[in-house]
């Protein structure tokens, strides 16, 4: 390294020496830069953890209301239409009320029900009215034949769905995350429209 | 400005900018799932009023059966079937337009067939109200029958209202806004609706998902008509 001594006077009219080397101020760059080597990488890491987990955090979350509403929509669209199913288009089709009805909404569920796993998910009640005054519950008829008679409720649901979690749901420091799936229903009823020529009500729930 | 007087400065900056980003985060959240609750509403009102409307008479909505099945649909926005409880209500009624045959009905027509003494005449009046749930979640947006003061319109433990309340009590009548009521400009005569006609309405309101200060809980609401 090359010194210099440089002598200067200062406001006061002191004279006063410093020492100087000859290396250029930009050589010191490459010293500085070595000593925050590294720091990139841990203020990347710093930011990085938390914007992935709000990342997670919204897909997770997008994710299951995402399904939730498709759930309903499909129950509903399988109660709209399978309340006018009739004997007829049951005998076209080759099958009965319920299959029709799972068939329906499975269909509308974009995916999310597929297989015979998601078929098995899809519950379709019928359910008789409680008499005029009566303050019983109502009947649940799904496994008689007549259940599906006209202005008895349907009611189509889709029960043990569940989607996993990307990662676990923190809501505490003090306890461990929760990474259970979380189950997502659907249910929609309707009266079932009054005709002549009721189709065969199949296997229900 | 040296290297030494900006540390610490990223992590005040980080800072600042999670100050927007979580509440922003939060926010969607929210707003997600106000969303969902949003078309729970409308497929709990949509529902309950094909049914009312579909079984008519032959269905009394007051029986705790109905209500239980309107509550299964109801459950995740807090229907309950207990009144004053949960956080969501279902209001059900039956509107009728009172015309001459209306007031006929009830005897106040003059010996040429004019109202006389109908009171309601020309007005829609309730012929049914039911609520159900929480019924301090929201009114009626069409008003409800009075039930107090000197004249209270008297409703049945089905929710039915007498013909002479339809006819006479200022208080049956219901408030049906321009836009809504398709036949409010043909005065006296219901052109295509059969007179004594009832029209079913169901409207549905929850309390939505709150998360203060971010997303405070919003009304959710939805009607149908049949």
């Amino acid at each position: 390294m090359n010194l210099s001594l440089t002598t200067a006077t200062n406001e006061r009219g002191l004279e006063t020496k410093h020492l100087h080397d000859s290396i250029p101020r930009a050589s010191y760059a490459p010293r500085r830069s070595r000593r925050r080597k590294g720091a990139e990488t841990i203020e990347f890491a710093l930011t990085f953890l938390p914007f992935v987990a709000m990342l997670f955090l919204l897909v997770d979350s997008a994710w299951a209301i995402f399904a939730k509403s498709t759930l309903e929509y499909a129950v509903r669209a399988g109660v709209r239409q399978g309340i006018t199913i009739t004997g007829t288009q049951a005998t076209a089709a080759g099958s009965n009320q319920t299959a029709m009805v799972k068939a329906i909404v499975q269909s509308n569920a974009l995916g999310l029900l597929s297989g015979a796993t998601g078929l098995s998910e899809i519950k379709v009640n019928y359910f008789l009215p409680p008499a005029p005054g009566s303050n019983g519950a109502m009947t649940d008829v799904s496994t008689q034949t007549n259940g599906n008679a006209p202005l008895n409720v349907m009611q189509v649901s889709v029960q043990g769905y569940s989607i996993a979690s990307l990662v676990p749901r923190m809501f505490s420091w003090k306890t461990k995350g929760d990474g259970s799936a979380m189950a997502i229903g659907a249910v929609a009823a309707d009266l079932i429209e009054p005709g002549s020529d009721s189709p065969p009500i199949g296997t229900a729930p | 400005m040296s290297q030494k007087n900006q540390r610490g400065v990223s992590i005040v900056e980080f800072c600042f900018s999670m100050l927007v980003l979580v509440p922003m985060l939060l926010g969607t959240i929210g707003t997600g799932l106000n969303l969902v609750m949003e078309l729970q509403t409308i497929e709990l009102a949509r529902d309950a009023g094909h049914m009312y409307a579909r079984a008519g008479p032959a269905a009394d909505f007051s029986q705790p059966g109905y209500q239980t099945l309107l509550a299964s649909i109801g459950s995740t926005l807090g229907l309950s079937t207990t009144a004053g409880k949960g956080s969501a209500v279902l209001i059900l009624s039956q509107v009728l337009y009172v015309d001459k045959g209306i007031c006929a009905s009830d005897g106040k027509v003059d010996g040429s067939g004019n109202p006389l003494g109908c009171t309601n005449y020309g007005d829609w009046v309730f012929t049914q109200r039911l609520t159900i749930g929480n019924s301090s979640v929201k009114t009626s947006n069409y008003g409800s029958p009075v039930v107090t003061g000197k004249t209270p319109v008297t409703i049945a433990s089905n929710g039915g209202i007498s013909l002479s309340d339809q006819v006479t009590n200022v208080g049956d009548v219901a408030t049906f806004g321009v836009g809504i009521n398709p036949y409010k400009n043909v005065s006296g005569v219901v052109s295509g609706l059969p007179s004594g006609q009832t029209i079913f309405i169901a409207e549905a309101a929850a309390k939505g998902y709150a998360m203060p200060p971010i997303v405070n809980s919003p009304l959710m609401y939805s009607y149908n008509m049949f």
